[in-house]
């Protein structure tokens, strides 16, 4: 029923539009120049290449499937169409408009070139003309050359270094975009949502960029075509595979190795790519464990693609993350075997079919699946006892997705679709199989909903001063007993105040129906994703975000100012002494006991974010501030004061720099500042007496209660600021050519150069000190100067 | 769970280089001990008591906590805004009181404590006395006798009072000879999975009629029930000290509430109904 409503709007909302459209842009003869872009080497189909016409303020971009459609007046003379993007040499095509025009462009790599290339001046993107904001493209390139804890190439802590997103705690891949917490991001990997994106307790991510074709973070602004999370969007797409030969790359670091193998399957038609890590420690100390007993640690990664070309207008894509995180222990004695481990892990697999309608409708189609799951178990084997017990939580997703694209003139680019996912929650299941007679055998808690979206947007440039991205997202959610339906506006802009100067403003409300519970924002894999119940509503943030963008000498520098405020409303904080560990006691634990231990909330975040780029020569980088504040007020936190987030941060620096002096080398440091979390410590203990009403009680103290308590005083919540962390990263790498012509490239690099004492946990203890008991404060710091070397190969 | 502890201890360990030491780079500024003041007034008390305690920094020179560290050269008073009474220590309780004959306490009215210490120590409170009580005639108490008529289970249900938030506290009592030195004592009933003061919201209940937990007694003696309406600050109070857990990395640090300005502690007003169940 809700989709045959979803189908129906959706036809509506487009035949509308379409009409009005085509109604206001009759003119004089038009014609439309559509086509791909392509990387010349491998085929890869290039998402964000910029198309302008030039002597003319008329442009587009490709799509995240390389396709672009410009429609023209027809004139005598030829136009020139350039292709431009960083990291590509730009590509100019003369097309003469007397029909319409399909092109497939091929665009070199600055690489391939690399010795007669002059920095061209005007040659790449306009900070200053796109009208979203609040949009940070990583280059997959930086994510290789920035240097990286114990080697291990990390796209969330490269994140980590743009202003206005910030990182948790030490080494930790967490993301805070804007005051949200990393519950409030939504992580896409072609399409699929990844549930849980961190590896060894949220020291690693998933993502190490050797797979990926591109990475986006929108932090404020937010298109129209994203929904379900209040603070931001990360969405990556994967490479798709050489599609001329066969190559890849390996590489050998401190605690993992890596390989990726990609090629055509039928040249120019189809392709393959798959990429995979894998942690050894624990097959490095496997033959240093006792032989009855054993126990280790690993993860691995697993990304695979494939595609096929029908032909021009119908391509199909396969492709699929697989990863997992394993403790285990294992013991053989008696005749016996006993193992007891912990396990998490994601999957997630997509189905996409383009279609090309016409010369200017593409559509793509996504059927999605999503699993995480996090087990605990127990078993045992042998003649008299055989069992396994079970403890298990996660969420599974289905999801169908479908998107048009539909470029009718240079003054438009609309976008329109709807997504829909059908989300299984396991909060806990408890399974026990073998011979034992337990009452649970089989208790599983299953919670389902479904959420939908339908959405419009538009890319109206009225002038060639003017740019405006407007849009509504309508969203759906219907779980147990409850459904919620909201519009979600969106809009922002971009107004040209002169030659590479703008301004610009956005705003956007979005609505998040699934939540998660955390007990301590690490990203533990007992962190448990929830839905909105008829208790507990959907969260809501509603952002406003103002600022100026420049691009100077020649655009190879742009400059950002941006200032936000974002309020949350329904934000899920949780109760003072609750605990998510569900696996406490699971077999009393039901539904009502999540939802008793959370509370709603108020939030507010502000601040500015300034970012100076350098994006091409041989020294490129950034330099990032954030000033920001971001405060709570929940009825049941701090007797309904307000008080400062864990992670507020006054003040918040990234200096990165890569310098490449010429091919053989490589150099490249990051240095980051940042203010305190703010967190809660006991100051002083003291006895906290109850009242009793009971008159002659068998208590001393007639009139109190005698169970006094001794309890902490902590004074405000999060009253007590954390150091202030800084911390310097070098790498260098030599790169070779190798006769057979394959690259290989030594890195050397140390995290945490000068080995500042960065505190990552702070606990009081008491000690003998000149002669008396003495209250200490100490602090755990985890990483000083970690130096590690890598070796990869490209071939 | 303690599994879970341990492997993120060794999720800890296995980045071996990890360190303890002194913090470093913090303003780290012991704290002063303070005074801990606890006092709850109701219009049927024949006693106004307040106990006085100091707290014990954590930071630096450690003294220890034996009985509340409980002084007894405080001046602490109580006044209405008009009349004001001074409280004299009992130091056999250790505590300062003051009989209600002398000083009276009345519902719907504001009260002020004021404690000070020759060390220079100040400390003031105010709380209201709630205005209303419930009606005993609203109080419903249900009984039970269990399958092996060893015991009587109690329920009480009572019509919530006009606005919001309304709450309660249940408290109930039998008297009984002790075993060993054979005075009558009162003993209380204990609720069924009360988490420790046996507290009532009125947010929580949809439909205007409180019910509370069960109890079970062992006894064929009266048991006096008593349904104290509640202060904010009393309620407050109790709860954080019933959630109380002390350090845990896995759940939210519990703040115990606190309404005395440039202290710790309560000032807290109730109002009571009693009813008393005969066998």
């Amino acid at each position: 029923m809700i989709f045959s409503f979803f189908r129906k709007a959706f036809l509506t909302f487009l035949f509308v539009f379409t009409f009005l459209i085509e109604l206001f842009s009759q003119s004089s003869q038009r014609y439309t120049v559509s086509g791909y872009v392509k990387e010349q080497k491998s085929g890869e189909l290039l998402p964000g290449i910029s198309v302008t016409v030039v002597n003319k303020p008329l442009g587009t971009a490709t799509n995240t499937y390389g396709f672009f459609s410009i429609t023209l007046d027809a004139s005598q003379d030829s136009l020139i169409l350039e292709f431009q993007s960083i990291g590509y040499l730009s590509v100019k095509k003369s097309v003469l408009l007397k029909s319409n025009i399909a092109l497939e462009i091929l665009m070199p790599t600055e690489q391939e070139s690399l010795k007669e290339v002059i920095v061209e001046a005007g040659k790449v993107s306009h900070t200053s003309e796109d009208p979203q904001m609040s949009k940070i493209d990583i280059p997959i390139s930086n994510i290789k050359d920035i240097p990286a804890l114990l080697g291990e190439k990390d796209v969330l802590k490269v994140m980590q270094l743009m202003p206005g997103v910030q990182k948790g705690s030490e080494g930790n891949s967490g993301i805070y975009v804007r005051g949200g917490g990393p519950d409030q991001n939504l992580i896409i990997l072609d399409d699929a949502p990844v549930y849980n994106a961190f590896h060894l307790f949220g020291f690693f991510s998933l993502f190490n960029g050797d797979a990926l074709k591109s990475v986006e973070l929108t932090k404020g602004g937010f298109p129209a075509r994203y929904g379900g999370r209040l603070s931001s969007v990360i969405d990556m797409n994967m490479k798709d595979g050489n599609k001329q030969k066969f190559g890849g790359s390996a590489g050998i670091g401190l605690i993992s190795s890596r390989l990726m193998l990609e090629g055509p399957i039928v040249k120019n038609k189809s392709s393959f790519l798959i990429s995979g890590r894998r942690t050894y420690i624990d097959i490095l100390t496997r033959p240093l464990m006792p032989k009855d007993a054993s126990g280790g640690y690993y993860f691995y990664d697993l990304n695979a693609k494939a595609n096929y070309e029908f032909n021009n207008k119908n391509k199909l894509y396969l492709s699929g993350y697989f990863g997992k995180d394993k403790f285990f222990a294992k013991d053989n004695s008696f005749g016996e075997t006993s193992e007891f481990g912990l396990q998490w892990g994601n999957a997630t697999g997509t189905l996409r079919w383009n279609h090309q309608f016409n010369e200017k409708i593409f559509a793509n189609t996504s059927l999605i699946f999503s699993n995480y799951k996090f087990e605990i178990y127990s078993e045992a084997k042998g003649k008299s006892e055989n069992f396994r017990l079970s403890y298990s939580s996660g969420i599974r997703d289905f999801g169908l997705k479908y998107d048009l694209d539909y470029l009718p003139n240079p003054m438009h680019s609309i976008k329109a679709g709807f997504i829909s996912t059908y989300h299984r929650f396991t909060p806990s299941a408890l399974v026990l199989t073998g011979t034992s007679d337990f009452e649970f055998k089989n208790k599983v808690n299953v919670l389902e909903s479904v959420e939908s979206g339908l959405y419009l947007q538009d890319h109206f440039r009225p002038n060639p001063k003017l740019n405006i991205l407007g849009g509504i997202r309508l969203s759906n959610f219907i779980t147990t007993d409850k459904v919620y339906t909201f519009p979600e506006p969106r809009i922002s802009g971009s107004y040209l105040l002169a030659k590479d100067f703008s301004f610009k403003a956005s705003y956007a409300l979005m609505n998040q129906y699934i939540h998660l519970l955390s007990n301590t924002g690490v990203g533990l894999p007992t962190d448990l994703w929830v839905p909105s119940t008829k208790n507990v509503a959907p969260q809501r943030s509603n952002q406003i975000a103002a600022g100026f963008a420049r691009d100077f000498l020649g655009r190879n520098f742009s400059v950002s100012l941006e200032g936000y405020y974002k309020t949350m409303n329904n934000a899920i904080g949780y109760k003072e002494g609750a605990s998510f560990l569900l696996l406490e006691n699971p077999e009393t634990q039901t539904r009502t006991s999540w939802e008793n231990n959370i509370t709603r909330g108020k939030a507010w975040s502000y601040g500015a974010e300034l970012l100076v780029q350098r994006k091409f020569g041989k020294l490129t980088g950034w330099i990032g501030y954030t000033l920001s504040w971001t405060q709570f007020q929940f009825d049941s936190l701090n007797f309904g004061k307000k008080f400062y987030a864990r992670y507020d941060r006054r003040h918040d620096i990234s200096l990165v720099g890569i310098y490449k002096p010429n091919d053989k080398i490589t150099l490249s440091f990051t240095w980051v500042y940042g203010t305190g979390n703010a967190i809660t410590l006991p100051r002083s203990e003291y006895t906290a007496t109850p009242h009793s009403g009971v008159p002659n009680n068998s208590s001393f103290n007639s009139g109190f209660d005698f169970n006094s308590r001794s309890v902490y005083d902590y004074g405000p919540k999060n009253s007590f600021r954390m150091a202030a962390f800084h911390r310097l990263d070098i790498g260098i790498q030599f790169h070779k050519e190798l006769k057979w012509g394959g690259r290989r490239t030594w890195e050397l690099s140390v995290y945490n150069a000068y080995s500042r004492m960065n505190p990552y946990f702070y606990f009081l203890s008491s000690e003998e000190r000149n002669g008396f008991t003495e209250g200490v404060l100490k602090q755990i710091s985890l990483f000083p100067f970690i130096p590690s070397i890598s070796y990869n190969i490209k071939f | 769970m303690k599994i879970l502890n341990i492997f993120f201890c060794l999720a800890l360990l296995l980045s071996t280089t990890a360190c303890i030491r002194d913090a470093e780079n913090v303003k780290v500024t012991p704290e002063n001990p303070r005074l801990v003041v606890t006092c709850f007034i109701s219009p049927s008390d024949t006693l106004i008591k307040v106990k006085v305690g100091k707290s014990v920094p954590l930071l630096g020179r450690i003294e220890s906590n034996y009985n509340g560290n409980y002084i007894s050269n405080a001046q602490v008073s109580i006044s209405d805004g008009e009349k004001r009474i001074q409280l004299v220590y009992d130091s056999r309780n250790y505590l300062y009181s003051a009989p209600t004959l002398d000083f009276k306490i009345e519902a719907g009215k504001t009260y002020f404590l004021d404690v000070n210490t020759p060390d220079g120590m100040n400390v003031s409170s105010s709380t209201v006395v709630p205005a209303q009580k419930v009606v005993q005639e609203d109080i419903l108490i249900t009984s039970e006798v269990s399958v092996d008529n060893n015991s009587k289970t109690f329920q009480v249900t009572f019509k919530d009072l006009p606005g919001q938030p309304n709450f309660y506290r249940i408290e109930a009592y039998y008297s009984d000879s002790s075993s060993w030195n054979n005075t009558i004592y009162n003993y209380s009933v204990f609720w069924e999975n009360d988490n420790g003061y046996n507290l009532y919201s009125d947010i929580n209940f949809e439909d205007k009629q409180i019910k509370s937990l069960r109890a079970s007694v062992y006894s064929d003696n009266t048991i006096t029930f008593m349904v104290h309406h509640l202060s904010r600050d009393y309620y407050l109070y109790h709860q954080s000290i019933e959630n109380f857990q002390g350090e845990s990395p896995f759940s939210e640090p519990v703040l115990v509430y606190s309404n005395i300005k440039n202290g710790l502690g309560v000032f807290a007003g109730y109002n009571t109904t009693v009813v008393k169940f005969e066998k």
